[in-house]
């Protein structure tokens, strides 16, 4: 049935019928757009099955423990274009393109043709810069003043480590196959483009351009979307993620909030809990990537009020409810399975910022 | 504090449950439950995919989109959230598109090879479904695959959820939000 057939369809209301007299204009003015079923072509693809029987063991892993394990069974993981396990040689070590000045790999310049094979670190002096080439899924920038670590893969996918300094990633393959370790913790590619950054203390800063990456530290995971940026410490890990353009005020505010999780007051004072209340009052729809990252907070104060903020958001700003299933007590108790399947829906208001 | 779900939801998760049934065959290995996978999800796929590259693009990219998906099957956590899944694969592949040297990019102005063939009377004929598409694409992302999903394909707002595993709610508010955009930028075009 078409949407001409069906000129009532109350997902578009307006009271004198308007929408649908448009909506039934248009699908007329761009039928010859519209998407002409054609057979799929496989191929001789083997498919998921005989890589994949292991994947309901590996649900409730981590990253890391997921490469491990893929290693572990000898098997890979299926993979966009170019990264299929079974043609990629993810030990081949990273092809180098110095962009200028004079990188340096076990205190020799690069040349042309060179290659940073696992266990060989690369330096760039305050005036150098190099591209690292990650097989055929993209690339990585390496920043003046920064040191990288080549990784021996322990399973199907590639691993940096950021040292000091910074790096750019520009990455477009499977999720989860390209990770950049940091000392504050693990980088896990969604898909995306991002810029890391190594402090001296090795605090540790991510700002995405384009896709999705995944922070693992101190036990904690951050999710940042396109257009956030993430700080990490060393000790207490990921803080929430902020969009690049939040006011500065509420992201000192956030961060006031997110440090309570490893120095947590006994009692909140008065000022503290309007800080919280600031916090958790957003008003759009994408804000909800600060809340929800709250409530796996270790204050049942902190996580109510997020929760709160967020039950707001659904009733005034359609953002997408939790799971029908997960109730408000599986919320507030952080249960992983509740949070991990409402972020799926949050994602797309995520990706929407 | 309480929550109370809406019978919409459940309604998605329904249709949900129902695609990942498909999922977990062909994550041993069916390609007939991946083929029906694919019947369903590609209108929505292929709009995702049509708000982000130019009309003459889609087609490979949709086929790539599916094989990505079939190859990296047992990367999905969750297998009702398929179309989510596949949307962003899809989403990616668009965005990789777009780092290959010298794409085509997408807007207004781009008509003589992506005009329709078949381009049908009516009575906006000033404002040609070229241009139209490119409104459409015009419009903040939140809106532009639901509208694209809905006046190309012409998804309903129930099937969008479905495909899509937002909730109805937020299908419908997005729809008409993104629809009174698209309706004051046609007529700052001259549609009537």
């Amino acid at each position: 049935m078409t949407e001409r057939d069906m000129p009532n369809d109350s997902l578009l209301p307006s009271p004198d019928g308007s929408d649908d007299e448009l909506v039934g204009q248009l699908q007329d003015e761009l039928s010859a757009y519209r998407y002409t079923p054609r057979p799929l072509v496989l191929g001789n693809d083997d498919g998921p099955s005989s890589r994949f029987a292991w994947a309901p063991l590996v649900r409730w892993s981590a990253a890391a423990s997921l490469l491990i394990a893929a290693a572990w069974w000898g098997v890979g993981l299926g993979t966009g274009r170019g990264a299929d396990p079974e043609t990629t040689d993810y030990a081949a070590g990273f092809a180098l393109t110095v962009i200028e000045g004079t990188p340096r790999v076990a205190g020799a310049g690069v040349a042309a043709g060179d290659v940073l094979a696992a266990g060989e670190r690369l330096v760039c002096d305050e005036a150098s810069r190099v591209r690292l080439t990650i097989g055929d899924a993209g690339h990585v920038e390496l920043g003046p003043g920064s040191q990288l670590l080549a990784r021996a893969p322990d399973g199907p996918g590639w691993r940096l480590d950021l040292l000091a300094g910074e790096l750019r990633a520009s990455i477009f393959t499977a999720p989860r196959l390209f990770t950049v370790g940091t000392p504050a913790g693990l980088a896990v590619d969604m898909g995306c483009e991002y810029t890391a950054r190594v402090e001296d203390d090795g605090s540790t800063s991510l700002r995405v351009t384009g896709g999705l990456v995944v922070f693992e530290g101190a036990g904690r995971s951050a999710w940042v979307p396109e257009g956030a940026v993430l700080t990490v410490d060393i000790a207490s890990g990921p803080r929430s993620p902020v969009w690049e353009d939040l006011d500065p005020r509420y992201a000192e505010l956030l961060a006031e909030v997110d440090g309570w999780a490893t120095q947590p007051p006994e009692v909140l004072s008065q000022q503290q809990r309007d800080t919280l209340a600031e916090v958790t009052s957003v008003a759009r729809a994408q804000d909800s990537l600060m809340l929800w990252h709250l409530l796996d907070h270790p204050l049942a104060l902190v996580r109510k009020a997020a929760l709160g903020g967020l039950q707001d958001l659904v009733r005034n700003e359609s953002l997408s409810p939790p799971p029908s299933w997960a109730d408000v007590d599986d919320l507030l108790s952080a249960d992983p399975r509740a949070l991990e399947a409402w972020r799926e829906f949050l994602l797309y208001d995520w990706e929407s910022e | 504090m309480t929550h109370s779900p809406s019978t919409s939801t459940s309604a998605t998760n329904t249709a949900g449950s129902a695609l990942a049934v498909f999922v977990a065959r062909a994550k041993g290995g069916d390609r007939d439950a991946f083929c029906e996978l694919h019947a369903r999800l590609a209108p929505m796929i292929h709009a995702v995919l049509l708000a982000r590259v130019a009309a003459s693009e889609v087609d490979d990219l949709l086929q790539e989109a599916f094989v990505a998906g079939w190859r990296g099957l047992s990367g999905l956590r969750d297998d009702e959230h398929v179309g989510a899944w596949l949307a962003t694969i899809a989403r990616r592949l668009a965005a990789r598109h777009h780092a290959r040297p010298a794409p085509a990019t997408r807007d207004v102005t781009e008509t003589v090879d992506d005009e329709p063939t078949d381009p049908r009377p009516s009575a906006a004929a000033k404002v040609g479904a070229a241009e139209i598409l490119g409104e459409v694409t015009a419009l903040p992302e939140a809106y532009r695959e639901l509208l694209m999903m809905r006046l190309v394909n012409g998804m309903t707002g129930p099937e969008i959820a479905a495909a899509t595993g937002r909730p109805p709610d937020s299908v419908r508010v997005s729809l008409s939000r993104g629809m009174a955009q698209l309706r004051d930028r046609l007529s700052r075009r001259g549609w009537p």
